[in-house]
C-alpha cells in the first residue's frame, strides 16, 4: 500500500513553473535550433548568387511574398476552399471507414463480403480515379471531395478492424459476466479498445487527405492551393509557389496538432502508458 | 440447499487438425448455497473451463448445469467472475469499472455511486476512485476486479486463480480479505486455484481434480474452524489436509 501511494505522489510532484533554464534546456535549443539552421543555410545559398531566384528564392523573400499574399487576400480563397474540401473529405471518409471497420470486425459475413472489393479499391492510386469522377460527376465540388474521402476511409477501415480484432477476449467475457449485451459490448468495450488504433489512422488520414487533395487540385480544379501552386509554377512565380507550399505545410501541421489534441482528450487513459517511464 | 447442480457435464474442444480434446468428462457436482468451495488440480485439468461454463461464458458439450435460486424461481442466480488477468477496462477509472455491472443493469446513477462506494470501502480502495487501472499495482487491480464482480450483487462469486499474479505477502492479505468478505456477505464462492495451501486456507470443501480428461478425483470436507488467520497454516489439522490433497494430486 505505502509503496503504491509513494509512486503516485511522485507522478504528481513535477509542478509546473517558469525558469530560464527550464525553457532553454539543451533539448529545446536543439529542437528550435535545427529548423533555424536549415533556413539560414538556405538563405545563404540563395543570396550567394550560385542559383537564380527563379530556381531557389531566399526564405526571406518567400516569407515576404507569403505575407503580401495573405494581406492582399489573394491566397485566402484558395486556403478556404482547400480546407473545406480536405476537412469534409477527411471527416466523411473517417466516419465511413470507422463504421466499415466495426462492421467487418463484428460480422464475419460482412468481412468476407467486403474483403475483395475493399482491397481492390485500396489498390487503385487515387489520382487514377480523377478522370473517372470527371466523366461521372463533372468538375464541381462533389468529385473532388469524393476522392479526398478515399485515403482516410481506407486507413480508418484497416485500423479500426485491427483494433477490433485486437480486443482481449477476456475483457469481452468480463463485460458479459457483468450483464453487458452485444450493443453494450460494442459501445463500452470494443470501441474504446479500438480507439488508439482509430486515432493512429486519423492522424495519418488527415495528412494524406491534404496530399491527395493537392494532387486532385493540380490536375482538375480552378481553385485551391494545389491549383495556385501549379499556376505559379507555370508562370515562373517561384517565390509565390513556395509561399503556397509553406501554407500547405503549416496547414498540415496544424491539422495534425488538432487531431493530437482531440486524441489527448479522449485517450487520456492511454497517454501515460509508455514504454519508457514518465 | 444446493445452489448449483451439475450433472454428467462434458466439454470437448473440437479441433479438426489436432484432434478433439476432452477437457471435462462426466462431471457431477452439487454446490451448496453459501459455501466456500475450492477447486484444486494440476494445470490443464479443466478447472477454468468448468468455471466459465458455470458463468455461462463457455458452451457445454453435454450434460446440464442447473441453478437453484434461493429467491424462488424468479430467475437463475447471478454469477460474478474474477479472472486471474484482472480483465479491468483500462479506459475506465476504478469507480467506473466498479459501476459497470450496475450500469449494464440500468441502475440509476445515484444508486450506482452508492453501490460503488460500498464496495470501494469493502475492498479498501478508498482514495483510488479516480485512478486508471494502469496506475495500480497487481494487488490493487485484483481488488478492483473483486469489487466490480461484487457490485452486481451476484449470489455466486466465481474466482479463477485470482491471486496467482500477486506476490506471496500480498496474496496472504488478499486471501484474508476474501475470507472476511465471504463471512460478511455469505455468498457462495467457487475458487479455482492450483495452490493447495490457498485452497485449504479458504474453503469449506475442497474439490480435487485430475487432468486429461478433467474429472473429480475427490471432494474433501475442510473442518478447519472459522474465523481463520494466518496461524492456522501451521496447525496439525491444516497439515493433515495438505498431506491428503498432495497425495491425491
Amino acid at each position: 500500500m505505502s509503496e503504491e501511494l509513494l509512486s503516485i505522489d511522485n507522478q504528481n510532484s513535477r509542478r509546473p513553473g517558469f525558469s530560464f533554464s527550464a525553457v532553454f534546456t539543451k533539448d529545446r535549443i536543439l529542437w528550435i535550433g535545427s529548423p533555424i539552421l536549415i533556413l539560414l543555410i538556405w538563405e545563404a545559398i540563395a543570396r550567394s548568387g550560385l542559383v537564380t531566384p527563379i530556381v531557389l528564392p531566399a526564405p526571406s523573400i518567400i516569407f515576404e511574398t507569403l505575407f503580401k499574399l495573405l494581406v492582399s487576400g489573394e491566397l485566402l480563397p484558395h486556403i478556404g476552399i482547400s480546407l473545406f474540401r480536405a476537412l469534409t473529405g477527411f471527416a466523411v471518409g473517417s466516419i465511413l471507414g470507422i463504421l466499415l471497420g466495426l462492421l467487418m470486425g463484428w460480422s464475419k459475413w460482412i468481412n468476407d463480403a467486403a474483403d475483395i472489393p475493399f482491397n481492390i479499391l485500396r489498390a487503385i492510386p487515387t489520382a487514377a480515379l480523377v478522370p473517372v469522377t470527371i466523366v461521372w460527376f463533372g468538375i464541381g465540388e462533389f468529385p473532388k471531395i469524393l476522392l479526398t474521402t478515399l485515403p482516410s476511409f481506407t486507413m480508418c477501415t484497416i485500423n479500426t478492424l485491427a483494433g477490433v480484432r485486437g480486443v482481449d477476449n477476456i475483457m469481452i467475457k468480463a463485460a458479459r459476466s457483468l450483464g453487458a449485451r452485444d450493443r453494450d459490448i460494442l459501445k463500452e468495450v470494443i470501441i474504446p479498445a479500438a480507439m488508439p488504433m482509430i486515432f493512429a489512422a486519423l492522424r495519418l488520414g488527415v495528412a494524406v487527405s491534404l496530399v491527395v487533395l493537392v494532387v486532385i487540385e493540380m490536375t482538375a480544379a480552378e481553385t485551391g492551393l494545389g491549383t495556385f501552386i501549379i499556376e505559379c509554377q507555370r508562370l515562373f512565380y517561384t517565390a509565390k509557389m513556395f509561399a503556397g507550399i509553406i501554407t500547405l505545410a503549416v496547414l498540415g501541421y496544424l491539422l495534425d496538432r488538432i487531431v493530437r489534441l482531440v486524441e489527448a482528450r479522449i485517450l487520456h487513459w492511454h497517454k501515460s502508458k509508455g514504454v519508457t517511464a514518465g | 440447499m444446493d445452489i448449483i447442480q451439475i450433472d454428467n457435464l462434458h466439454k470437448i474442444f473440437a479441433d479438426k487438425e489436432r484432434g478433439n480434446f476432452t477437457a471435462i468428462e462426466r462431471l457431477n457436482l452439487r454446490v451448496r448455497a453459501g459455501e466456500f468451495l475450492a477447486i484444486v488440480g494440476p494445470s490443464g485439468c479443466g478447472k477454468s473451463t468448468l468455471l466459465q461454463m458455470i458463468a455461462g461464458l463457455d458452451t457445454i458439450t453435454g450434460g446440464t448445469i442447473g441453478f437453484n435460486s434461493p429467491g424462488a424461481a424468479i430467475s437463475s442466480p447471478t454469477c460474478g467472475i474474477v479472472f486471474q488477468e484482472y480483465a479491468l477496462f483500462p479506459w475506465k477509472t476504478v469507480q467506473a469499472n466498479i459501476e459497470f455491472g450496475p450500469k449494464m443493469r440500468k441502475v440509476s446513477k445515484e444508486k450506482r455511486r452508492e453501490i460503488a462506494e460500498k464496495y470501494i470501502e469493502l475492498t479498501g480502495l478508498n482514495g483510488f476512485e479516480s485512478h486508471y487501472p494502469h496506475e495500480l499495482s497487481g494487488g490493487m487491480k485484483q481488488r478492483v476486479a473483486i469489487a466490480r464482480a461484487l457490485a452486481n450483487e451476484p449470489e455466486i462469486l466465481l474466482m479463477d486463480e485470482p491471486f496467482t499474479a500477486v506476490d506471496a505477502q500480498l496474496r496472504e492479505n488478499l486471501q484474508q480479505e476474501i475470507l472476511s468478505i465471504w463471512e460478511r456477505t455469505k455468498k457462495t464462492i467457487i475458487f479455482v486455484t492450483h495452490q493447495i495451501d490457498e485452497a485449504i486456507f479458504l474453503s469449506d470443501r475442497l474439490l480435487v481434480m485430475s487432468a486429461r480428461p478433467g474429472k473429480i478425483r475427490e471432494i474433501i470436507d475442510n473442518t478447519l474452524p472459522h474465523p481463520r488467520n494466518q496461524e492456522i497454516r501451521t496447525s496439525p489439522e491444516f497439515q493433515k489436509i495438505e498431506r491428503i490433497v498432495r497425495k491425491l494430486m
